[in-house]
C-alpha cells in the first residue's frame, strides 16, 4: 500500500507541477497549485511527518494559494480559455473530494498499510518536533517569524504604493 | 519497496519542473508559483533524508522552509500586483528598467 500511495500521489504531484508551469490560464494554474499542495502533503504524511503535512496544507493553501487565486483573477481577467478552466476546476473538485475521502478512510481505519515509523513513536510524535523547534532550532524559528512579519508589512507597503496619482488601482 | 532514491528522484523532478517554469514562462505569477514548487521539492528531499537517517530535525527545517516560502509568496504576489497596476502587464519582458 505504501508503494501505491507513493506512486499515485507522486505522479499526481508531478502532473500538477507540470500543469502549474505549462497552463496559460492563471486561474487553472492556481488550482493546479492547490492540488499539488494536497498531493505533496500526502507524501509528507507517508514520510511520518504528519505535523508538517498539516502545516503545509494550512500555510500553503490559506496564505499562499488564496493570494495567488486573487491575483490570478485580477491579472487573468480576459482569459480566452475559460471553458478549459471550468473543466479543470471540475477535475480539481473531484480530486479534492477523493483526497478528503482518502484522509477520512485513513483517519477512521487507523491503517495498517501506512509504513511504521523507522524510529518508533519518538520520530513521528509532535512533542519531539516542538522540543526541537524551541531548543536547537529556536534561532531559525525566530528568524522565520521576523521574516513573515516583515514580509506582511512589505506586502502592504508595496500594494499601497502609487506611482501615478490618477491610477485607480486593482480592486480585489 | 520504496527507498530513499525514489523520494530523491521525485524531489529532483519537482525541482526541475519549477526551475523550467521559472526560466521558460514569462508571467511573473507563474514564476513565483514555480519557485514555490522548487521549495517544496527541496523540502521533500529534506524530509526523506531525515526519515532515512533518523534525524527529526529535518522536520523542523522543512516546516521553517514552508513558512519562509509563504513569506516569499506574500511579497511576490504583492510585487506582481504592483507591477501589473503600473504597467498593465505581468510579463517579465516588460520589466526592462528599474524606474519606479
Amino acid at each position: 500500500m505504501h508503494q501505491v500511495l507513493f506512486y499515485t500521489f507522486g505522479a499526481l504531484s508531478v502532473i500538477c507541477a507540470a500543469a502549474v508551469v505549462s497552463r496559460k490560464n492563471l486561474q487553472a494554474a492556481c488550482l493546479a497549485l492547490v492540488l499539488f499542495v494536497m498531493s505533496i502533503s500526502v507524501l509528507f504524511s507517508i514520510l511520518s511527518s504528519n505535523y508538517v503535512s498539516v502545516a503545509v496544507i494550512l500555510i500553503m493553501i490559506v496564505s499562499v494559494a488564496l493570494p495567488y487565486c486573487l491575483a490570478a483573477i485580477a491579472i487573468g481577467r480576459r482569459s480566452p480559455s475559460r471553458r478549459y478552466a471550468i473543466r479543470f476546476e471540475r477535475i480539481l473538485g473531484a480530486s479534492a473530494v477523493l483526497y478528503l475521502a482518502l484522509v477520512l478512510c485513513v483517519a477512521i481505519a487507523k491503517p495498517p498499510f501506512l509504513p511504521a515509523p523507522m524510529t518508533g513513536e519518538a520520530f513521528s510524535a509532535s512533542p519531539a518536533l516542538g522540543r526541537i523547534l524551541f531548543s536547537s532550532c529556536a534561532l531559525p524559528l525566530e528568524m522565520v517569524a521576523v521574516a513573515i512579519f516583515t514580509s506582511a508589512i512589505a506586502a502592504s507597503i508595496i500594494r499601497k504604493r502609487r506611482t501615478h496619482p490618477d491610477d485607480e488601482g486593482i480592486i480585489l | 519497496m520504496i527507498t530513499l532514491q525514489h523520494y530523491l528522484v521525485l524531489s529532483i523532478l519537482l525541482f526541475m519542473t519549477g526551475a523550467i517554469g521559472m526560466v521558460v514562462r514569462r508571467n511573473m505569477l507563474i514564476a513565483v508559483m514555480s519557485m514555490q514548487i522548487m521549495m517544496i521539492g527541496a523540502c521533500l528531499s529534506v524530509l526523506a533524508f531525515s526519515r532515512w537517517n533518523l534525524l527529526p530535525e529535518g522536520k523542523a527545517i522543512a516546516m521553517l522552509v514552508v513558512a519562509a516560502s509563504s513569506a516569499v509568496a506574500l511579497v511576490g504576489v504583492a510585487f506582481v500586483l504592483s507591477v501589473f497596476k503600473d504597467r498593465k502587464s505581468a510579463s517579465t519582458d516588460e520589466l526592462n528598467s528599474l524606474r519606479g
